[in-house]
């Protein structure tokens, strides 16, 4: 992963946007962790006397999870920040339509099934991607879609979505 | 030695047995098929041919679902080492560095490793099945759930080695994996965790989870990048380690197999532990433990090697004593009880001829696999050819429809896309997550075992220090989680460049 | 593609003459048009798993358009019961129903109850068994309840789950003559069986099959079975009944329906699961796999379940296990 992640030993510098998104990061995290103990407080014991019950290892967890949130807090906090020169454009809006034709093809699969779906998944895909010939596209969008049908469908006996709307 | 002799006797048999040669090969290729397409698994694969089984003769068949369970674990490999999509948590563990040698356009070296490696620790833990089975089988007894726990405890603390740079990190993502695994029934008591009401949330659906922080957040990170970089290839690169890479990779290999088959043969744990524990133990004896995940050669031979390693360890068990330690071996154990192969104690005794012949069909099965794999390689590595503006919908499709296969379940496709994109997000600001992964397979288990352990010691703790392999295990543990602080104190931080750099330039020249 | 293309054909061409034509018997009179799916909530593998498909294979004969089997996996196969019942009840998505769903939604883990499902036919059934390890001082049952009752809580009884049938089986035992134990959940029933061959605990209460391998190697010995009569593999092995616990209670697998299936097409799937179940070559199969042929019929089965039912709720609500 992020092998040049700077050890946070305070020698290295940030950007202010990483420094905003750390004590994003930590706040979020922290709701989710008091979340978890709160709601683990009101799990009922376990029938066995022996048995710790089934909140205690969540909480354990959490509250683990706190100290290291504090921890990484502290760590940022003390980080001098500078104006670091930016690296280079990156296409952030091209990766939040890709997650969003995901999010549709997920909304789709289950109603209109594999086919359709993985078609204009694909094409989707492909064209954000930098894949926009008006014959390739759909060719190779068709032709991926229906391999990976064949292979698993029948190669592999495992069923893909047949679309609640055919069934 | 008596079972020497045994053994030879069983390879003249197999040489005179086509249909047997045929199917294990056969069993191989599907194998490595299954195990390379994500959402499938080596114990859906036994489970399908199984029924075929019935009506072929006990070598053949047993020969032909042996070849499926080696050829599965070994495929998994690649697809997590071209496209960062593990097949199966074990190769979770390969795709750390396997991925990033790829990156750095030695996916073909990173391939070769990985199948020479596979090779090399499914053939020794196969020979340690058939000369040490006696000796080591008992082992397997001697696992109880405080043993399990400190097991667990001391897979966790492996944290520290995968984290990357930043150790706190890499222990909140740990401990954030550790919070999703105790989502669902309650390992003890069955009481419904987290689970705002969907049934589908009673077990976590963990392989669309792995599929998602790995593979579909690396397609994410790509679409940031420019189309016209977007389209230069990684390329394949050599195949074949050089001979002194290999010479390098000996205590590696052997050290992992002797692991892999040891954990193998522990019931309740398996390749993915294995792989673990193999690259946290190469790392501890490595001389430059800093270059891994970064593309370490020796890490993905750590991996390999212990994942497949632990096919002999988990056959001893099933057929020693009878008790499938895993889902695989169960499948396994049940086609031997068709044939009329009662595992346990007697099955080399009264069996023997049969037996043996088997055993030596399991060395030839890891040979078809390194004839397969090697074969193959400079083919499946053409993937990386395609323009990446089709690979990479394509993997997303594949993410997709993996995700989907595992349960036949849409929902799971929703688990894999939260997955993807919380991972992008990680990534981003340099959480790994790798440690969540490991969460997600030691979380459930240490929690089970040692609420277990407390029942069968009605409510004293005192197993926690009254066992000698609990103690041990749990002293690793504490090595393994301090070790890098010690380091990073003695050697100090080596400068760095400013975070979230993704890892990808480095690869990139 | 081909078939599911021409199935979609067939559908349209079905929801036309159902727009004419009266529809419940036309509908019926056609069935199947198209391959049956099975749901097994259980993983490829497992026991219900080798049943169905076991099944599957031998209802070729039976059912023209064949049967696909599809593992619906988790929950403790909460999932695919819930996705059974939910099914549209055409006859074209059926489910291979297990001890489990009387069982379940007693846990209040579910939204489903037993009344929601019609049975068609059972296929299996396999009885609990108490095991002990080869040298362990109880030789016969009545040794083992005896001790049981001097040392409340003391015999740790390894079981597949908790709220699973071995657990209530042991827990049945203990219910029914005042005694307790010390019930250890594992994650399956092999992990149960290795911890008593292991020594960690004293017993264990699971099906026959799991542990015939160590029965027959000496290392384990059966006390007794839950059944109602003694077993074809274990003709030694007395039934607790007859040694004056009227207990009988373990696991089954057989085919259900959602509730509002019309009834020809019931009675069809009835009549091909007899067939289906009376072949030979499916007896054989599940004989070979070390599990019991239990052919019941629905009507009988129905009865069955219900009762089973009933004693689940009331025995899960004693020991604290209903919410």
């Amino acid at each position: 992963m992020s092998d040049q992640t700077a050890p946070q030993d305070g020698a290295a510098v940030q950007s202010r946007a990483d420094r905003l998104a750390h004590l994003v990061i930590v706040a979020l995290m922290g709701a989710v962790a008091v979340g978890v103990i709160v709601t683990a407080l009101g799990f009922p014991a376990s029938p066995d006397p022996n048995d710790v019950g089934p909140a205690r290892f969540p909480i354990l967890y959490a509250t683990g999870l706190l100290g290291l949130l504090g921890i990484l807090l502290a760590q940022t906090l003390r980080q001098p920040v500078a104006e670091v020169a930016a690296p280079e454009r990156r296409h952030y809006g091209r990766v939040a339509l890709g997650m969003l034709l995901m999010l549709g093809a997920l909304l789709a699969i289950g109603t209109v099934g594999y086919f359709p779906t993985a078609f204009v998944l694909l094409a989707g895909l492909m064209a954000l991607m930098g894949q926009r010939s008006l014959v390739w596209n759909p060719v190779l969008a068709l032709a991926i879609t229906a391999a990976i049908y064949i292979l698993f469908d029948y190669g592999l006996n495992v069923p893909l979505p047949p679309g609640s709307l055919f069934e | 030695m008596d079972n020497l002799h045994l053994l030879w006797g069983g390879v003249q048999t197999l040489a005179t047995h086509p249909t047997a040669i045929l199917l294990s090969i056969f069993g191989v290729a599907a194998g490595i098929v299954i195990g390379a397409l994500p959402g499938l698994t080596a114990t859906m694969g036994v489970a399908i041919l199984l029924p075929f089984t019935f009506s072929m003769d006990p070598v053949s068949g047993l020969l032909m679902i042996s070849g499926v369970f080696f050829g599965g674990i070994y495929g998994g490999s690649i697809p997590a080492i071209l496209l960062r999509i593990p097949g199966t948590p074990a190769a979770a563990a390969t795709a750390i560095d396997g991925y990033a040698l790829a990156q750095k356009g030695q996916a073909g070296l990173a391939l070769g490793v990985a199948t020479i490696s596979s090779f090399i620790g499914g053939t020794l833990s196969v020979l340690i099945l058939i000369f040490l089975a006696p000796i080591l089988a008992g082992f397997a007894l001697k696992f109880s759930a405080s043993e399990t726990f400190a097991l667990a405890v001391f897979g966790l603390s492996i944290i520290a080695s995968i984290s990357g740079d930043s150790l706190v990190k890499g222990l909140i993502a740990g401990f954030a994996g550790l919070l999703v695994a105790s989502i669902g029934l309650d390992p003890m008591g069955g009481f419904p965790r987290f689970t705002a009401g969907y049934t589908e949330l009673f077990t976590v659906p963990f392989i669309p989870v792995m599929i998602g922080l790995f593979a579909a957040a690396e397609v994410f990170k790509s679409m940031e990048e420019g189309e016209l970089r977007a389209r230069a290839m990684a390329q394949i690169g050599r195949l074949l380690p050089s001979w002194p890479q290999l010479r390098g990779l000996t205590g590696t290999l052997l050290r992992s197999s002797g692991l892999g088959a040891f954990i193998g043969a522990i019931p309740g744990a398996g390749a993915d532990i294995a792989a673990y524990v193999s690259y946290n133990e190469a790392r501890r004896f490595s001389r430059t433990p800093e270059n891994f995940g970064k593309g370490e050669i020796a890490a993905i031979s750590a991996c390999e090697a212990g994942g497949n390693a632990c096919t002999g360890g988990a056959l001893m068990t099933m057929m020693t004593l009878g008790i499938p330690g895993d889902a695989v071996t169960a499948v396994m154990m049940g086609a031997l009880v068709v044939q009329g192969l009662q595992p346990g104690p007697l099955l080399f005794t009264d069996h023997a001829e049969l037996v043996f012949t088997l055993l030596a069909g399991m060395l030839f099965c890891y040979l078809v696999l390194l004839a397969l794999g090697l074969g193959s390689l400079r083919f499946i590595g053409r993937v990386l050819m395609m323009p990446r503006s089709v690979l990479m919908p394509l993997v997303l499709l594949l993410c997709v429809v993996g995700a989907y296969a595992i349960n036949n379940s849409v929902f799971d496709i929703g688990i894999m896309l939260a997955a993807g994109v919380v991972g992008y997000f990680m990534q981003r600001w340099g959480f790994p997550a790798s440690p969540v992964v490991l969460a997600l397979i030691m979380g459930p288990m240490a929690e089970a075992s040692f609420r277990r352990a407390l029942s069968l010691s009605n409510g004293s703790y005192d197993f926690l220090w009254t066992r000698p392999i609990t103690v041990a295990l749990l002293a690793l543990a504490a090595v393994t989680l301090l070790l890098p602080l010690l380091r990073r104190r003695k050697g100090g931080g080596p400068g760095g460049t400013p975070e979230a750099l993704p890892a990808t330039a480095a690869g990139k020249e | 593609m081909e078939l599911t293309h021409r199935s979609k054909l067939k559908l349209l061409a079905g929801l036309g003459a159902a727009a004419i034509l009266p529809a419940g018997p036309a509908l019926a009179q056609g069935y199947p048009r198209r391959p049956v799916e099975l749901i097994v909530p259980f993983a490829p593998g497992g026991g219900t798993d080798l049943v169905a498909r076991a099944f599957a294979d031998a209802a070729k004969a039976h059912l023209e358009r064949g049967i696909g089997v599809v593992n619906r996996t988790g929950g403790g196969g909460a999932v695919g019961l819930s996705e059974i019942m939910a099914a549209r009840p055409d006859g074209y998505k059926i489910g291979l129903g297990t001890v489990e769903l009387a069982m379940l939604p007693h846990m209040g883990l579910v939204r489903f109850s037993a009344d929601d499902f019609l049975p068609v036919a059972r296929l299996n059934a396999e009885p609990s068994a108490v095991t002990v390890k080869a040298d362990a001082p109880w030789k016969t049952l009545g040794e083992y309840l005896e001790h049981a009752k001097a040392n409340p809580g003391k015999i740790r009884v390894g079981n597949s789950g908790t709220g699973a049938i071995w657990h209530l089986a042991t827990e049945a035992l203990a219910d029914k003559l005042g005694l307790r134990f010390n019930n250890i959940p594992y994650e399956g029933a092999a992990p149960a069986v290795t911890a008593l061959l292991g020594g960690h605990i004293e017993a264990v209460a699971v099906s026959p099959a799991e542990v015939s391998a160590q029965v027959q190697a000496g290392q384990m010995r059966i006390l007794g079975v839950m059944a109602e009569q003694r077993l074809e593999a274990f003709p030694d092995v007395p039934t607790f009944r007859e040694s004056g616990t009227d207990l009988a209670i373990g696991t089954w697998r057989g085919i259900f329906v959602p509730k509002r299936t019309p009834a020809e097409v019931v009675e069809t799937l009835r009549q091909v699961a007899r067939r289906t179940a009376e072949e030979q070559a499916f007896r054989d199969t599940l004989k070979k796999l070390n599990l019991t042929w239990a052919y019941l019929d629905g009507p009988q089965f129905a009865e069955q379940v219900k009762a089973e039912d009933a004693t689940f709720k009331a025995l899960m609500t004693r020991i604290g296990l209903a919410r």
